[in-house]
């Protein structure tokens, strides 16, 4: 007589089953071992000490924490700052009568090595446009000008804008803003 | 002897209608030709001119602002290294004015991104707490220093801009040491004096120029809850008048 137990048999389909499970669970290990250990860089960077917060990086940073990027920001200030500035010349006062037509002496100096045009605007955000000029060739002035509306008596301050332009007068090279009182007796 | 006695009184005449003459430079009123004249009365009616002042300055060009808020090493030129967090070369207004001009400025800043303008100096590398919700501050100062004529300017020893500058907000002011400074923030001051460009005492000679130098300076937070990126950023907008000195009596 048998006295031994019968043993239990697995079925093929069951050991494909498992072992398909060992191995999909053998890839999530690899992946989450792969994604801790890492060729991806981390999201965040730790400087400094414990109290000092998390810096982490924002998309497309690439000029403020570049040593060589600064150098050269820093190179092109300098260099334009170097630059021969805007000449200007002009008298403080132009006078009206009729709050339209000014007199005035605003000039493209003579020594200037580029024509000009003249932007005066009323208000030093300079989105109030009171008169805008043709090109002034250097060693030329405006002496009397008809601004685009008209002042109210008394005295206003504007902003005078002299914009260089290029030899393709179409390039602008410069700008510089100088203030003139508007006079307008009636 | 006679004739040489016409040509005497005649020679008198001539020399007397020309002193008249030189008496008034136009005139279509009574014509003066002798002294109990001009004691009696009469009019004398002279063409008059009034010079005003024609300003003549070389305005700088626009200036580039570079923000390094993480004290980053640069070099101005081959031996000197700093670590300034704000970069502003100093730049030059030129007069070769015949007059010497009071220079008046108001300047604002608009700041854009997460930058922001703030009134007060703070310690750029203070201790925050954990959480701490800390903004993309920046102390940003306009300097202004008269200099002495020459052909090229020197430049100031600037006032250091760090977390002890005393100033208030509000419009120019002198800082106690020969220098002018005003905040630079989103509301722009009143113009006030911020330098003298002295007459140019040849107006055809260069080293005879006069200037008012100004920079910008000031500390940025080094550790704010956003971390800087390149569109975080400051224009500034600086507007100049320049007028005839009065003279005093």
């Amino acid at each position: 007589m048998d006295s031994q137990p019968k043993q239990k048999r697995v079925s093929p389909l069951t050991l494909v089953l498992i072992i398909i499970i060992v191995l999909l669970a053998a890839a999530a290990v690899v992946l989450a071992v792969g994604k801790l250990g890492g060729d991806e860089e981390p999201e965040t960077e730790q400087l400094g000490n414990a109290s000092t917060p998390l810096i982490g990086y924002e998309e497309g940073v690439t000029v403020v924490d570049d040593p060589d990027a600064l150098q050269n920001a820093v190179n092109e200030a300098y260099a334009q700052a170097a630059k021969n500035g805007v000449p200007v010349e002009y008298q403080n006062n132009a006078n009206s009568t009729d709050g339209k037509a000014f007199d005035c002496y605003i000039a493209n100096p003579v020594e200037s090595e580029y024509d000009i045009y003249i932007q005066i605007f009323a208000d030093v955000e300079l989105t109030d446009q009171l008169y805008l000029s043709k090109l002034i060739q250097p060693g030329n002035a405006k002496r009397e000008i008809q601004l685009e509306r008209k002042l109210a008596a008394g005295n206003h301050l504007v902003y005078v804008v002299y914009t260089q332009v290029e030899d393709d007068h179409a390039t602008v090279r410069d700008q510089a803003i100088v203030t003139m009182d508007f006079v307008v007796t009636k | 002897m006679k004739t040489k006695r016409i040509v005497s009184l005649l020679m008198a005449a001539a020399m007397t209608l020309s002193v008249g003459v030189s008496a008034y430079a136009t005139s279509t009123d009574v014509n003066i030709t002798t002294s109990d004249k001009l004691s009696t009365g009469g009019t004398v009616k002279v063409t008059g001119e009034t010079t005003v002042g024609v300003v003549k300055v070389t305005v700088p060009t626009a200036g580039k602002l570079v923000v390094n808020p993480y004290s980053l090493n640069y070099k101005v030129d081959d031996t000197t290294t700093k670590t300034d967090q704000v970069i502003y070369p100093t730049q030059y207004i030129t007069s070769n004015s015949t007059a010497s001009l009071d220079v008046t400025a108001t300047v604002a800043g608009l700041p854009s991104n997460n930058a922001k303008l703030v009134a007060e100096p703070f310690d750029p590398v203070a201790t925050h707490t954990a959480g701490e919700k800390v903004p993309n501050n920046l102390f940003l100062v306009m300097q202004t220093k008269d200099v002495a004529a020459a052909a090229t300017p020197t430049e100031p020893t600037w006032t250091a801009i760090d977390k002890d500058t005393d100033i208030t907000a509000g419009d120019f002011a002198d800082d106690g040491n020969g220098y002018f400074h005003a905040l630079v923030v989103s509301a722009r001051g009143t113009a006030t004096k911020v330098g003298k460009l002295a007459a140019s005492a040849d107006t055809a000679d260069d080293t005879k120029q006069t200037y008012v130098a100004f920079r910008l300076a000031g500390v940025a937070e080094k550790n704010p809850s956003t971390p800087w990126t390149d569109k975080d950023k400051v224009t500034a907008t600086i507007a100049f008048t320049f007028a005839p000195t009065k003279a005093t009596t």
